[in-house]
């Protein structure tokens, strides 16, 4: 290698930085005209380039991971490139035999013929007709290979669909699970928190209903759960009423019984603590009515003490 | 030379293991040129090259594999070294040697042999590939270092092909850069392995510009003389 940087047709250039890659596009395409100018920096610039290169040889080589696959995909990529160059080569020569009829050309051809019949072979780019075979064969490969390669992509994204949908389907159970548990626990919270007043009502007649309500008063929930109580004729309901120590009623819904005379009514009201004074049921029109109008079938008064 | 960690002695390498010979059935089973077991020293390995790198340009796929044997360990290093992550390393390769593969035909010996044009090739994709992990993560030189701390790491023998030729070239590269003054090392490692320009090595090491070029002509000129004895860089 020559040392001649120093030589005054080299002042000013910037060749270790042109020949590290390291110069902007403008800077670096003004030292290669130079250098396709004037031999000297030509040579000059690929001794530094021989430099530059050699100094990437003092990285440790690393030998290729088990498998190698990405020796074999650029193999199957060269293998199909040959293949499509193949195939655009045959399909240029189909147009040369009617141009020889015009102007017949001695061409290189690999003729043997078998049969009158036999074709002429137009040698295509100097490759033989086996290499062209094999690179046929070896595309036809890299092709399935290909294939089966998306099939099998294709399959793990189903698989992947599908565990995205189950993990979905659970996720949806898990959350509706946790919603029935947080409604137990409000309904239990309804009737055993500390908060919660309660008010036994007993029978007016000489049958043996009986009810008692549950005021959550923090969270202004009342749950009334009633025994015994009559079966009702068609058209008729029970109405739970709510009376202020002030006479106002306040209709808290109307319910029926199951077969066992047993209900249960859940309502929100949010009512001073100091505010109510009865809890009453009586028998109404299914339709409900804004004050009552029948007996009272069952009746509480919320005293101070089950009320504090 | 460089003294190496298992104290073994440079060059080494026997027949037996001489590259040239390992490439010389895929040399064999081209139409081209067949290279016979006599190619096997210095000139010889140079022929090899040639041979597979004119084979490529015939659309040879053997020939990109015998080539790709014989020059991935060295690509793959210096590309692991660039980038930093395996994964990132293994497409670099595959798509180096695709570049070479397109680009045999244009291959032009008056602009440096096969192995000067294979690794700045390889050089080159992998700072490409460095550059964009870093503008996508916004890192901050973790893969692009100088790569210093890695100097002193040789490979052993058995993890490559061809590894008495490279092993002595190696060496040889290695003790040159080490025999540089550090300050000199240093830009010519950012320079190479992290892709910085000057002015880039001046920001990053609070030097003025001009310190810097001097210090790459400098580290150049004495790299020239170290390496003179290399006729050519091949494996």
């Amino acid at each position: 290698m020559s040392q001649n940087q120093n030589a005054p047709e080299f002042a000013g250039l910037p060749l270790e930085e042109a020949a590290l890659g390291a110069l902007p596009s403008e800077q670096q395409a003004q030292v290669e005209a130079r250098a396709a100018e004037d031999p000297a920096i030509a040579a000059e610039l690929t001794a530094l380039r021989a430099t530059v290169a050699a100094i990437g040889f003092s990285a440790k080589p690393v030998p290729a991971p088990a498998g190698d696959a990405g020796r074999a995909r650029l193999l199957a990529r060269a293998a199909a490139d040959v293949a499509a160059n193949t195939a655009a080569g045959a399909a240029a020569s189909d147009i040369a035999p009617v141009r020889a009829t015009t102007a017949p050309q001695p061409r290189p051809t690999l003729v043997r013929p078998l049969s009158d019949d036999t074709k002429v072979v137009p040698l295509r780019s100097r490759t033989p007709w086996y290499v062209a075979g094999v690179a046929t064969l070896a595309a036809a490969a890299s092709l399935l290979l290909v294939l089966r390669a998306q099939t099998q992509q294709n399959a793990l994204r189903e698989a992947n669909a599908e565990l995205a949908l189950t993990r979905d389907d659970v996720t949806n159970q898990r959350d509706s699970l946790l919603t029935m548990l947080a409604e137990r626990d409000v309904q239990l919270a309804s009737v055993t928190g500390p908060d919660v007043a309660v008010v036994e009502l007993a029978s007016t007649s000489a049958l043996p209903p009986a009810g008692r309500m549950f005021w959550d008063r923090a969270r202004a929930r009342w749950t009334f759960v009633a025994n015994n109580l009559p079966a009702l004729n068609p058209g008729r309901a029970y109405a739970l009423w709510l009376i202020t120590s002030t006479n106002q009623k306040i209709g808290a819904g109307t319910f029926t019984v199951d077969a066992n005379g047993v209900a249960i009514v859940r309502a929100e009201y949010d009512l001073a603590r100091d505010a109510l004074a009865t809890v009453a049921v009586t028998e109404e029109p299914a339709s409900g009515v804004p004050q009552p109008t029948g007996d009272i079938l069952l009746v509480g008064t919320a005293t101070a003490a089950s009320t504090q | 030379m460089v003294e190496r960690s298992d104290g073994a002695s440079t060059p080494r390498g026997g027949a037996d293991m001489n590259p040239a010979r390992a490439t010389a059935a895929y040399a064999m089973s081209g139409s081209v040129t067949s290279v016979t077991s006599s190619d096997t020293h210095s000139h010889g390995t140079e022929a090899v090259d040639v041979t597979l790198v004119t084979r490529m340009a015939q659309q040879d796929p053997d020939a990109l594999a015998a080539f790709y044997d014989r020059w991935s360990p060295t690509v793959r290093g210096l590309v692991l070294r660039i980038v930093g992550e395996p994964a990132d390393t293994d497409e670099v390769v595959e798509e180096v040697f695709w570049q070479v593969w397109q680009q045999a035909q244009r291959f032009d010996m008056a602009r440096g042999r096969v192995p000067v044009w294979l690794m700045t090739i390889a050089r080159s994709r992998a700072l490409d590939r460095a550059r964009a992990r870093k503008r996508r993560r916004d890192e901050v030189s973790d893969t692009l270092d100088d790569g210093s701390s890695r100097l002193d790491q040789m490979p052993s023998d058995e993890s490559i092909a061809n590894p008495g030729e490279l092993a002595n070239q190696r060496d040889l590269v290695a003790g040159a850069l080490k025999a540089l003054p550090a300050e000199q090392r240093e830009v010519v490692l950012l320079a190479y392995f992290a892709g910085l320009s000057q002015a880039e090595i001046a920001d990053r090491l609070d030097l003025p510009l001009g310190t810097v070029k001097t210090r790459t002509r400098l580290a150049f000129a004495k790299l020239r003389e170290s390496l003179a004895i290399l006729q050519d860089f091949d494996a």
